[in-house]
């Protein structure tokens, strides 16, 4: 059976999105996507550098990918809004991360806000994949609001601390009939097979891979990882042996007689 | 979408061919996974799975997740019956149409002297039933009867004939919080058999009540099938798949669900089960159900006999009934009526709760408590 | 004539198109998206949009980001 994952009327064949920012060398993209295997890039939309005005992040992105660009920089719903329709009409389809965060120190996404902006858009037809604190509630409102995923973090952005919010990540991936796309927190490709095997649809990376000594190798090795916890997770896992519980029998009384 | 789609994804699902393919292997692997899905559940439903050693540590997972999600405690309730007048000609069931047993309806003075011996025995969660006449009994009637017994009571539950949405609502608004109805065999080319006549005969019609209790706004709502009327492992995968479908759709709703086995009645050629439901077989049913919703109440009425009920407490049992009686008027005095069927377990509430308390569980009478819109 | 760019003043000359302006300052126009007085302009205005005195603009574009 094939093993399909679809977003927004997409087949995707890459269950790993990966981002563009934070390289030392932006001219290493290109191998880094390749190595990763990735079709769903992601961009943020920045005023220009006057200063610099040639510098420009598409040309090293491959035309084949699906361009997700974020709505980072936003703190309301509103400026999501407004940073989304300029995504779009800069010409490179309708996807968008949504990302509200108001919080600069720890870069917390506010969820509440968010729906707001997953609202709007889904309205406007944006294929909207919002990221999240992970909360059910959150994101059945996102879900009823035509989110075409949730991405919760696994842990705050940046931090590359792994999936420490397993708990709520798992019931979010039990409970809701949309992907759960693992977004943020992600530091090693071990992690990234952690949220595959728990069910995850995809997982997003950006700071990991970026920020590696070899970052075309992490990618690559991130690839696997992605493909060997998915791998794992339809396979099932294989019993764990328990030691053997030391309370009394609540089965005997059947055989008494 | 209702829960009658995902029943038809299941209905030709090639149940004894699955059940006989399973391994020892493959049961400690579905008892052994976190989250465990229809498949699962089934596999711990199997004839592999009833073997004693692997019974007995699936009886031990079920035994800790009930103690982790539901604490030592097991709650009371006491059945109240309303009246015994019915429409319906079910082949297996005592109130059966063609029954020539009496038949009456209690008047309001009547409830409120049942409300009042009901609640002199200790109880404060019931559960009220009539049997199916919308003339003799309609919701009119029952809303009546709850408004006099929240003077005596804390919870009421219903076990009634399907009502339409705006009919539960009413209902809910007069003061009733739950909700039960078995849909005795989810089998639907077995069903009209089973119910040949009046109104009960629609199977989708039973089969989509409880989601509209759901929808409603009712506190909890309770499932079951009759164990013998079909394969009970069949039985018991899809109860469960329907709480699982309640569970998911409606979050802020508590699921249960109820393991009755046939019990004798009364009535001109008695009924005779399709397999036997041995106690073995309540056991490993309700040991799956545990282990597949962790947070699934799990009702067991005195239909069971007291030794038997006793050694289910710790098993997964979240909800006793005690001091019942199935005949109309039954707690106050003489009893006006014939029973549904007969109980097995005829302890009253204060023995109920000594035996509770042998096994180390706290006897629980009341655990809510409606804020009330008048106060 | 003066604009908002960005959020800071420029001078600049005047009867400027919006393409005028970018390419004054090598801005490829195909390369970036444009507000104008807080409306997004589509890209095939850019050569017949006239900038006015005190018009603000907000010059955007990819850049890398997760």
């Amino acid at each position: 059976m094939e093993d399909q994952f679809v977003i927004g009327g997409k087949t995707l064949k890459s269950r790993l999105f990966l981002g563009t920012g934070k390289y030392g060398e932006d001219a290493i993209i290109p191998d880094c996507i390749k190595a990763a295997g990735s079709q769903v890039i992601t961009v943020a939309m920045r005023r220009i550098d006057f200063n610099s005005p040639q510098e420009n992040i598409m040309q090293y992105i491959p035309k084949d990918c699906i361009l997700m660009p974020n709505t980072s920089g936003a703190r309301t719903a509103e400026e999501a809004v407004r940073i989304a329709r300029l995504g779009r009409a800069a010409g490179c389809g309708d996807w968008v991360k949504v990302e509200v965060v108001a919080d600069s120190k720890y870069l917390l996404p506010d969820n509440e806000e968010t729906v707001k902006a997953v609202d709007t858009l889904v309205k406007e037809g944006f294929t909207v994949l919002p990221y999240m604190t992970p909360d059910l509630y959150a994101a059945r409102r996102m879900r009823d609001a035509g989110a075409a995923a949730v991405m919760p973090f696994g842990a705050p952005i940046g931090t590359n601390k792994g999936l420490r919010t397993r708990e709520l990540v798992q019931i979010m991936i039990q409970e809701l009939d949309l992907p759960v796309i693992v977004d943020a927190g992600i530091g090693k490709p071990s992690e990234a097979a952690e949220c595959m095997e728990i069910g995850a649809a995809a997982v997003l990376v950006n700071t990991a891979v970026a920020t590696a000594g070899n970052p075309v190798l992490m990618a690559s090795a991130f690839r696997k990882a992605v493909e060997a916890g998915r791998e794992a997770f339809l396979a099932g896992p294989s019993a764990v042996k328990e030691i053997a519980s030391a309370s009394s029998p609540l089965t005997g009384f059947l055989r008494k007689d | 979408m209702s829960y009658y789609e995902v029943y038809r994804q299941y209905k030709s699902f090639p149940f004894a061919e699955f059940l006989n393919g399973v391994t020892p292997f493959d049961v400690r692997r579905a008892l052994q996974k976190e989250q465990k899905g229809p498949l699962d559940f089934l596999t711990l439903l199997s004839p592999a799975a009833a073997e004693p050693a692997l019974l007995e540590e699936m009886a031990q997972k079920a035994h800790t997740l009930t103690e982790h999600n539901f604490g030592k405690t097991i709650t009371l309730f006491t059945p109240l019956y309303l009246a015994n007048i019915c429409e319906n000609a079910c082949v297996y069931c005592g109130f059966n149409r063609t029954n020539h047993i009496g038949r009456c309806k209690l008047t309001l003075e009547e409830v409120a002297r049942e409300g009042r011996a009901i609640r002199d025995e200790g109880i404060r969660h019931i559960i009220i039933l009539t049997g199916e006449s919308r003339a003799a009994t309609p919701p009119s009637y029952i809303a009546d009867c709850v408004r006099v017994l929240k003077q005596y009571v804390d919870s009421i539950c219903i076990e009634v004939y399907s009502l339409e949405e705006d009919e539960y609502r009413m209902l809910f608004e007069a003061g009733v919080d739950a909700f039960t109805m078995f849909q005795e065999t989810y089998n639907e080319d077995l069903y009209p058999k089973l119910h040949p006549s009046g109104p009960k005969h629609d199977y989708k019609k039973r089969l989509n009540s409880p989601e509209l209790a759901c929808r409603a706004g009712y506190h909890s709502v309770n499932l079951g099938a009759l164990l013998g009327l079909d394969d009970w492992r069949k039985e018991t995968f899809l109860t469960g798949m329907h709480a699982a479908y309640l569970m998911q759709k409606y979050p802020g709703t508590d699921c249960a669900v109820s393991l009755p086995r046939i019990r004798p009645c009364v009535g001109e050629g008695s009924f005779k089960p399709a397999c036997d439901v041995d106690d073995a077989a309540i056991v490993q049913a309700m040991a799956a159900y545990r282990c597949f919703l962790p947070r699934l109440g799990i009702t067991v009425s005195t239909r069971e006999t007291p030794d038997f009920r006793d050694h289910l407490i710790g098993l997964g049992v979240t909800k006793m009934s005690a001091a019942s009686v199935t005949e109309v008027g039954g707690h106050a005095g003489k009893p006006k009526t014939d029973g549904q069927f007969e109980i097995s377990d005829p302890r009253n509430v204060e023995e109920m709760a000594a035996a509770i308390r042998a096994h180390g569980y706290q006897p629980v009478y009341k655990d809510w408590e409606p804020l009330r819109r008048d106060a | 004539m003066e604009l908002t760019v960005n959020g800071e003043k420029r001078t600049c000359e005047a009867g400027l198109t919006l393409e005028g302006f970018l390419k004054s300052q090598n801005v490829k126009p195909e390369s970036v998206v444009v507000e104008h007085n807080g409306k997004i302009i589509p890209f095939k205005e850019f050569g017949t949009l006239c900038l006015q005195d005190g018009d603000e603009l907000e010059v955007l574009r990819f850049m890398g980001g997760g």
